[in-house]
């Protein structure tokens, strides 16, 4: 047995395992609530989220989590279940990326230990650990009082960039070794995370990541044609 | 006492003889059934069944026996030999629980006497606000001759099954007592002089609503909630000062098995049946109050209260009350069965055999818990005077005048439309008065109590098991996900063996498999065998056991 530092692989579901799907998960929450009533109003809230996601700098992208979620409050942890469960089948299963399960598939028989970061929800994206094998997903999650959500998202938000120091606390917690590590991101808020491991690569990526990519010499792997 | 002391289920039950009434109900079907699967060492289960209009006892009894899927668990294990097997153990009894005596011989009743060990009383009228000229001889003489016949025996106890809303409008926390004489309004009241008001009330003149509208308002003056409630509370009081061992295990709304016969087996319309199919109507306002419990147990949880409680019946050691009941120990609020109601649809109608205006609409369109008494923009009574006054405007429209002169000729068709909306409207009229009565039969229960029934001797019970008894007869309520249970097995179960009951079906059967099912009166006699408890036959007391 070797007493190297087991090494891992990072995987941003977003992009670099999941494409973009026809409606977000906060909007179909919001449209599906009990109150045919506040299903408008809470769609105002996924709506300007949805804005400030296209208009700010990548700093705001954990608000703008917060706010797309935030339009959960008073959601009954039944519904929660019961909607993430239908968002799985309808629009996470679909559209999972054979590019990014092949590299899922690879780090595992290489193996590392396999991360899976996403912005969804855990009602939303737990099944997903073990459709794939992973090791270990972080995702965001509500924060419930009685059996209720209270809008908030509890700490740590997954949204915004993920720091190269929380990858270095995540490593050192586990007894992974960094520089042996792999990332997969597919968007420019991924760039931090993938700046922090020995083995980064862009899946897909948006031309923000696609520049980063070409000044640092990362792969880039492009879906149809590998 | 400690369970290494205690004889097990098995050893309790191995060759008792019992008589057991309402077996062609919901509960005492799966008791039977349930019974003779654990514990086939039993000596005798005698079932008394009454002769239906079209065919004897024997004869209904063994229809059952061959078709209803309660007894498919038995059928598997038994297969050719299950005839065999139930012959052995079971003899049909034909009788009646509205006679003294039960209908039963005087030969009958001596043949029964040395060896009976206990009357379990499943029989009784379940409906609401049924004619007391029926529910009175089942619920309450019904009680009265099962204690009659019990008392002819030499040492039968009696468990009878009623129900926990016995309560009444005394809600809130509600222990496992009884006190004979004492109204659920804290009233005390003649127990006797009772009876006699139930007989005359039963007796009454005039049509069945009538008697009905009186039997209710007696009831209530008492703080009982309706004609069901009514007779079997004052059964339990009749029952309590009986001079025979009694012990009264009380369910809470009885629905779908967890685990027997299989997940999902339901019958006949219970409570959640018909609230869950108007929730699947376009209906949306639900009068309800979201955190009022609602007290929901499987029917085979409430099978093996049943059991446990009778072999502690049988040991002598049984409590007074047990109560069958989720709402103390493992309970759900009634805004979530509404929720949990919605997303079953909601999960249900999201398949392929939805019609397209229920997957489209309907599916979209969640009930919300409302005040019962609040005039909101749908409330019942304005959707009734709306349909009224439109249909009243239609009526006196004059379509032929209001035409211009060109459009002439399309009068008779728009008169024709106009009749046709005429009789939409009345349909909807009554239709929604029909809605009005049934949530009024319900409102009770779902809306004015809230009622969190006590359960602590029926949890004594499963304490008391061995882990491998457990398995079998132990508690099995306190450990329900509700969200499971409801989009699962809740859900699919009621659509699957009631719903076809609410739209004018039968409730489904197993298909016939082979020749007719005929019991054989066994050669070997049964044997007596001496009780395990000392026979106390109590005189009649006005006085509760605490």
């Amino acid at each position: 047995m070797s007493d190297r530092p087991a090494a891992a692989a990072f995987f941003r579901v977003e992009g670099a395992l999941l494409r973009p799907t026809a409606m977000s998960a906060p909007a179909y929450f919001a449209l599906n609530t009990q109150a045919v009533k506040s299903r408008l109003t809470r769609l105002g809230g996924v709506a300007i989220a949805s804005g400030m996601r296209l208009a700010g700098s990548l700093g705001e992208q954990a608000v703008v989590q917060k706010l797309a979620w935030m339009g959960l409050r008073g959601m009954g942890h039944d519904r929660l279940a019961v909607l993430g469960d239908e968002y799985y089948h309808r629009f996470v299963l679909p559209n999972l990326k054979s590019v990014g399960l092949d590299l899922v598939a690879r780090a595992r028989k290489d193996g590392l230990r396999v991360v899976l970061l996403s912005e969804l929800l855990d009602v939303v994206v737990a099944p997903l650990r073990d459709h794939v094998g992973a090791d270990e997903l972080l995702c965001n999650r509500l924060e419930m009082r009685d059996d209720e959500a209270t809008g908030r998202l509890l700490d740590p938000v997954v949204g915004g960039p993920v720091s190269g120091q929380w990858a270095r606390t995540f490593a050192a917690e586990r007894g992974l070794d960094l520089a042996r590590s792999q990332g997969f991101g597919a968007r420019g808020v991924d760039g931090l995370l993938l700046s922090a491991v020995g083995l980064p690569c862009a899946v897909d990526p948006d031309p923000r990541l696609r520049r980063m990519a070409k000044d640092l010499d990362w792969p880039v792997v492009q879906s149809g044609t590998r | 006492m400690s369970p290494s002391n205690t004889p097990s289920v098995a050893q309790t039950f191995a060759g008792r003889h019992l008589l057991v009434t309402g077996v062609t109900g919901f509960v005492g079907k799966v008791f039977l059934s349930q019974l003779l699967y654990e514990l086939p060492d039993i000596g005798r289960v005698d079932v008394l069944v009454r002769r239906s209009k079209k065919e004897g006892a024997a004869a209904r009894f063994n229809r059952i026996a061959a078709r209803s899927p309660v007894f498919r668990p038995l059928r598997e294990r038994h297969g050719a030999g299950y005839a065999a097997f139930l012959s052995e153990r079971v003899r049909v009894l034909e009788g009646d629980v509205t006679e003294p005596l039960c209908g039963l011989s005087d030969d009958t009743v001596a043949e029964l006497a040395p060896s009976l060990d206990a009357i379990v009383h499943f029989a009784g009228l379940t409906d609401f606000d049924a004619d007391p000229k029926l529910a009175v001889p089942i619920n309450v003489d019904g009680a009265l001759h099962v204690a009659e016949l019990a008392a002819k025996t030499e040492h039968a106890a009696i468990l009878h099954t009623s129900t926990c809303f016995v309560a009444g409008v005394n809600d809130g926390a509600v222990p496992e007592t009884l006190t004979p004489g004492l109204a659920p309004n804290q009233r005390h009241y003649d127990v006797d002089a009772e009876l006699e008001t139930l007989r005359a009330l039963a007796a009454g003149p005039g049509s069945a609503k009538d008697r009905v509208a009186a039997t209710r308002e007696r009831a209530r003056e008492l703080g009982w909630l309706n004609v069901y409630t009514y007779t079997k509370g004052v059964a339990e009081h009749l029952l309590a000062r009986a001079p025979v061992e009694v012990a009264v295990v009380r369910p809470a709304i009885v629905e779908c098995a967890l685990h027997y016969p299989f997940t999902g087996w339901n019958e006949g319309l219970n409570t959640t049946g018909p609230l869950l199919w108007l929730l699947r109507s376009p209906f949306r306002f639900f009068p309800a109050r979201a955190k009022n419990h609602f007290d929901v147990v499987p029917v085979d949880a409430v099978s093996r209260a049943v059991t446990l409680a009778l072999a502690a019946l049988l040991r002598g050691e049984a409590e007074r009350v047990y109560q069958v009941s989720t709402s103390s120990s493992n309970p759900m609020r009634m805004g979530r069965a509404i929720e949990l109601a919605n997303l079953s649809i909601r999960k249900d109608l999201g398949r392929g055999d939805a019609s397209r205006f229920e997957r489209m609409v309907i599916r979209f369109l969640d009930t919300v818990p409302v005040d019962a008494d609040a005039d909101h923009a749908f409330a019942l009574p304005r959707l009734q005077r709306f349909a009224r006054g439109l249909k009243g405007a239609l009526e006196g429209l004059p379509v032929g005048a209001l035409l211009p002169r060109p459009a002439k000729g399309l009068e008779k068709t728009l008169d024709d439309k106009r009749v046709w909306a005429g009789f939409a409207l009345e349909q909807a009229e009554k239709g929604l008065g029909r809605l009005q009565r049934m949530l009024d039969l319900y409102r009770p229960f779902i809306h004015d109590h809230d009622w969190i029934f006590g359960n602590q001797h029926t949890r004594d019970l499963d304490r008391a098991l061995s882990a491998d008894e457990r398995a079998t007869w132990g508690n099995i309520a306190d450990g329900i996900d509700w969200r499971v249970y409801w989009l699962d097995i809740l859900y699919p179960g009621l659509k699957q063996w009631c719903w076809p009951l609410l739209d004018g079906g039968d409730a489904p059967e197993d298909p016939a498999d082979g020749p007719p099912l005929v019991l054989v009166a066994p050669e070997r006699a049964l044997t007596p065998k001496p009780p395990l408890r000392k026979p106390a036959r109590r005189p009649a007391t006005q006085e509760a056991r605490p």
